[in-house]
């Protein structure tokens, strides 16, 4: 009877012991968050450059530019460009655009000053000369880029060759309207001939890569 | 012995009733959404900016964020960028943005931004603003981003 007593005994520690490794257990399980993030991951084939084979030498074309100057397309030649099209209240994509120059430019060091950046404006209506020049200041890229801004007529016109376009969304009560374009970057050569197309949103360390190679005259 | 078997059951019992309890009780401030790494685009007056930050939901339950308060723009929404045949696009998230228990979801470049329509002030790059973000669980945070036009897909 006194053995019996203490194996019943033994028995019900034994049960409390399990019962408190499954509490545990299910406290552990029910307490550790599932970490889930959304992120975006590029085609994995594609790296985001596009060779424009053969090259395509680009027409002339005059707007003006942030100094309220005429500026044409031939002025810049003898060295590389490389173009971007926007407008300046853009919210997302022209200010990470004009980002990636940024850090281009940077990256460039040396060779930084042998190539054009160009910023051609989709929405010569609100984007003045002095637009321009006031968002190039606060984008801290007035140092290095080249504005240029005109009716949309005429951009839409020069655009068409780089397989540019633009759609003027609605405007709401206030008159803000978006513009939503075409993306991207296009690097012409110093002969103005259009080799390459930097799809929107690719990582910038490529491009950066890719230019230097141009420079190295591997391209 | 039926004494040492009613023991049992009632230690059982207690430890049940234990873990109940401190489900129940549980420290509230380790059960909560939580905003990190929020920065603003720059922006001229009469522009518009974006917004991008990251919300953890440690809650017991799935939120929305349905709601953006800034005073520095006309209005703020919730949007997604959805780029087709290299034309960048925006589209607001009507029924505001859905994070699960436990989720961690990063508004960037190239996904989703709370879209600052009509900025009112200038927005200079090393400034700070205020943004305040409401859920439909009734939860109201206020947060502090940074203006930045630093890009994120340099690596
Ligand atoms: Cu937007």
């Amino acid at each position: 009877m006194r053995r019996q007593s203490w194996l019943v005994y033994l028995f019900g520690l034994l049960i409390v012991g399990i019962s408190l490794v499954a509490v545990y257990i299910v406290y552990l399980l029910m307490t550790t968050p599932q970490t889930e993030s959304i992120t975006i991951t590029p085609d994995t084939a594609f790296n985001g450059i596009t060779a424009i084979e053969p090259p395509l030498l680009m027409s002339d074309f005059t707007l003006t530019n942030q100094h309220n100057e005429p500026i044409r397309l031939r002025d810049l030649s003898g060295k590389p460009i490389l173009i971007t099209f926007g407008f300046t209240s853009c919210p997302d994509i022209c200010p990470f655009t004009l980002g990636e120059m940024r850090s281009i430019h940077e990256a460039l060091a040396d060779n930084a000053d042998d190539i054009n950046f160009v910023f051609i404006s989709v929405d010569g209506e609100r984007d003045t000369p002095d637009t321009l020049r006031d968002y190039f200041d606060l984008l801290r890229v007035d140092t290095f880029l080249i504005g240029m801004t005109g009716t949309p007529d005429s951009v839409r016109q020069l655009g068409e060759e780089y397989g540019v376009n633009f759609i003027y969304d609605e405007a709401d009560d206030s008159g803000n309207y978006g513009v939503t374009h075409t993306a991207g970057m296009f690097l012409l050569d110093e002969n103005q001939n259009w080799i390459r197309r930097y799809t929107y949103g690719m990582q910038a360390s490529l491009i950066i890569e890719d230019i230097q190679q141009f420079f190295a005259g591997d391209v | 012995m039926r004494i040492v078997h009613y023991m049992t059951v009632i230690v059982i019992l207690l430890i049940i009733a234990a873990y109940s309890a401190m489900r129940t009780q549980a420290p509230q401030d380790n059960r909560r959404i939580s905003v990190d790494e929020a920065w603003v685009r720059p922006a001229l007056t009469s522009g518009n900016s974006a917004a991008y930050l990251t919300i953890t939901n440690d809650t017991d339950n799935p939120v929305t964020l349905t709601s953006i308060a800034v005073d520095f723009a006309a209005m703020a929404q919730v949007h997604q960028t959805i780029v087709e045949n290299d034309m960048a696009q925006m589209q607001q998230l009507e029924n505001g943005l859905r994070i699960g228990t436990g989720e961690t979801i990063r508004l960037q470049p190239d996904g989703y931004h709370i879209m600052l329509m009509d900025v009112q002030q200038v927005l200079n790059e090393g400034e700070t603003v205020s943004l305040i973000l409401t859920f439909d669980n009734g939860e109201t945070l206020s947060i502090e981003a940074q203006i930045s036009n630093n890009i994120v897909n340099l690596e």
